[in-house]
């Protein structure tokens, strides 16, 4: 009779269908191809009520040995566990495979370098190349260029203490944006080093920030600020206009 | 006539090929044996579309374009001795009676090579009974043996004998947490490298994923996998129904890699369905066309475990089923452009597709999930599900580096250099979506708080 039953062992968990006419032996050699313990450090358990530890050893019948004992003679049925331990004296020979031991002498990563992958015909890279996409394109730049210089002529018309709406993209496409004050406009090296780019300082009537004003916990505060009412973002996101500040009691939240 | 041959392989493959044809029977009025419902004079869908999953013989059965494959017996016993043994032709069933070992090498070459003929001679027979085979449709698992092994090995196949017809897969991914077997990482590795180039659209299912779903959508506190391939059964059908029912996208195989994939390589779109809940949950939903949408764009209703909004979009189809308004759909769609969550991809062409077939989803009678007037199953190529590559790759890494379990596999024939070619194959894989994701303008213009 063909049975399903569940799987377990330190390193994996599966359900499986088996035959309780298998023997023990048979049995724990299809077993070290799912846990990886060789048969002779396997020891089973059956667990014969769901939600609860109870336990019940599976081993081999003194007067028939592994070789002759049937799975059948241990009461095994449909959708029970079957946990797998490794009892190998040179204990946890399989104990790097998990997953929580982090202290790996040598954090061995396949790595495969630029060139390698630039020299691949059937690459993502090879096709924009190819097509001239992406930053292959040469209006690409052109456009980037475009968009940088129109962030900096936007960056202009902010001034400190105008009262701002940040949106999430530069469409303007959504009802929400945050509203607060402009308090820092001009380069920021701790996100940018070159300083080329122009970033905005504002700060939120609520704490719908990231920061205090500075990017570094004890570095340059450009502006100061309560924690999480202050962010840095690009002038494109910015639109400016006599926003009120949200009453205290906003009827609105209650719809 | 566009016919669709469904290829089930190995454990997985073979309970999810159960799992769905028990549902498109269902769908399309058809009992467990083969014949039409009583009060039915016609099976549901149009004969355009139910023809392409199902045969008729001449004494008014209808027999299920599928092929089951498992290289030991168990499994596909329980299909000859189940429910819907009647409704397959035994030439339909075919096992083995040396099991893969949940090693690929063994599925691949030694054991796998002595099923490869009986199989492909059985494809032909039932290829030449189609008028016009459109392609295929896999279902395996990647960290098994058989679904590893031997399902790579036949895609390549019919790669040769079929040339360009389209191959889809529904591939069972090694959840990030619990592993089936310890060599999953080497299996999983292994066939992605081997079928990169066979498959032509490949939707992944994470199990763990789907655990999670049964556990909390549908408040099954120990789901076994009866449960797990009953909910993937229901997400194949949603992609699978504009090609069996009227629908206005994706009603050719083909067309799901048209729009969904534009590099070969990258073609394994993050799968996500809505309504997910159980029958005492459901009365509190009113699962409105917004809601349901909204809710495909949340990680608890996706297939793989990875987080869309550290990644951008290519493309995305919404393959919406029943009770729905184009309207309402328009709607639904603006709002989640709209969100900052949703990047795309800026230098190529992305798009949202939609598809509606006003066929409403079926729900198996016994099952677990609570039966719903509309459904939607979202299609998106985001380069976030490359997180699911990283995670096995370092996986495969940490075995590989003290070739731990090598052995088994060079004691089947296998090359170690097969290791460090597909293991090389897949680096390139995580660098192609880098690559997808880089040079956007979001980024360097508007991108970013700090």
């Amino acid at each position: 009779m063909d049975i399903n039953v569940y799987i377990t062992s330190p390193l994996t968990s599966t359900e499986k269908r088996i035959s309780v006419q298998w023997t023990l032996k048979y049995f724990k050699e299809k077993l070290e191809l799912i846990t990886g313990i060789k048969p002779e450090f396997q020891e089973l358990l059956l667990y014969p009520i769901s939600n609860s530890n109870e336990t019940v050893p599976i081993s081999s019948k003194v007067n028939l040995g592994e070789d002759q004992t049937l799975l059948s003679e241990f009461g095994i049925s449909s959708y029970m566990r079957i946990h797998v331990n490794d009892i190998n004296p040179e204990a946890g020979e399989l104990d790097y495979l998990s997953s929580n031991n982090n202290d790996n002498d040598d954090d061995y990563k396949f790595e495969l370098t630029k060139e390698e992958y630039e020299k691949r015909s059937d690459s993502v890279i090879s096709w924009k190349r190819q097509n001239k996409l992406g930053r292959f394109d040469p209006e690409y730049e052109k456009r980037r260029k475009e968009l940088i210089l129109k962030n900096d002529q936007l960056s202009k018309k902010l001034q400190i203490g105008l009262r701002c709406k940040v949106h999430a993209s530069a469409s303007f496409n959504e009802d929400e944006g945050r509203i607060g004050t402009i308090r820092y406009v001009g380069s920021v090296k701790e996100i940018d080093g070159d300083g080329n780019n122009k970033w905005v300082g504002v700060e939120f009537d609520e704490p719908v920030g990231k920061n205090d004003g500075s990017i570094i916990s004890g570095g340059k505060h450009y502006f100061t600020c309560h924690k999480n009412y202050g962010s840095f973002v690009k002038p494109i996101l910015i639109e400016i206009g006599d926003f009120a500040e949200k009453p205290l009691f906003d009827s609105d939240d209650e719809l | 006539m566009r016919e669709v041959i469904s290829v089930n392989i190995g454990q997985a493959g073979c309970q999810i090929g159960n799992a769905c044809w028990e549902l498109y029977s269902l769908e399309h009025g058809i009992t467990s044996d083969g014949y039409l419902q009583e009060g039915l004079t016609k099976p549901k869908g149009g004969e355009e579309g139910f023809s392409t999953f199902f045969s008729e013989t001449g004494s008014g059965k209808y027999v299920p374009r599928a092929l089951y494959v498992d290289l030991e017996p168990n499994v596909i016993d329980e299909v000859r001795t189940g429910k819907y043994k009647n409704l397959f032709h035994p030439e339909q069933l075919i096992s083995g009676k040396e099991d893969a070992a949940n090693n690929y090498a063994r599925g691949h070459y030694t054991v796998g090579r002595e099923l490869i003929d009986d199989t492909l001679e059985r494809l032909r027979k039932m290829s030449d009974q189609c008028d016009g085979l459109q392609g295929f449709i896999f279902s395996h698992s990647l960290g098994g043996g058989t679904g590893s092994g031997f399902g790579s090995l036949l895609l390549e196949q019919l790669s040769i004998d079929y040339g360009k017809k389209s191959k889809l897969e529904f591939a069972v991914y090694p959840g990030p947490r619990v592993s089936t077997s310890v060599v999953e990482p080497y299996n999983t590795v292994l066939t992605t490298h081997t079928t990169l180039e066979h498959a032509d659209c490949t939707f992944m299912v994470d199990n763990e994923a789907i655990y999670d779903m049964c556990r909390k959508n549908l408040d099954i506190p120990r789901p076994s996998l009866d449960n797990l391939n009953k909910l993937i059964a229901q997400v194949v059908s949603s992609v699978t129904a504009s090609l069996r029912f009227d629908g206005s996208l994706n009603v050719d195989l083909n067309e799901f890699q048209t729009n969904l994939v534009p590099y070969p390589r990258i073609h394994f779109p993050l799968v996500s369905y809505a309504p997910v809940s159980s029958k005492s949950k459901s009365n509190h939903e009113s699962n409105s066309v917004s809601e349901i949408t909204t809710a495909c764009f949340e990680p608890g209703n996706q297939m793989v475990k990875c987080d869309p909004r550290a990644g951008k979009y290519m493309a995305t189809c919404l393959l919406y089923r029943g009770d729905v308004v184009n309207r309402d759909v328009q709607k639904a769609v603006a709002n989640i452009k709209s969100k900052k969550t949703v990047q795309l991809v800026d230098w190529c062409p992305t798009g949202f597709k939609i598809g509606i077939c006003y066929q409403p989803p079926t729900f198996v009678p016994d099952g677990d999930m609570a039966a719903s007037s509309r459904a939607v199953c979202a299609l998106s190529n985001t380069t976030a599900i490359s997180t699911a590559w990283s995670h096995i790759n370092s996986k495969f890494d940490l075995m590989y580096k003290k070739r731990a379990f090598v052995h088994w596999y060079v004691g089947e024939g296998m090359e170690e250099g097969e290791f460090t070619e597909a293991r090389e194959d897949l680096a390139a894989l995580e660098q192609d979506y880098l690559e997808v994701g880089a040079d956007s303008f979001e980024d360097e213009v508007e991108g970013g708080e700090y």
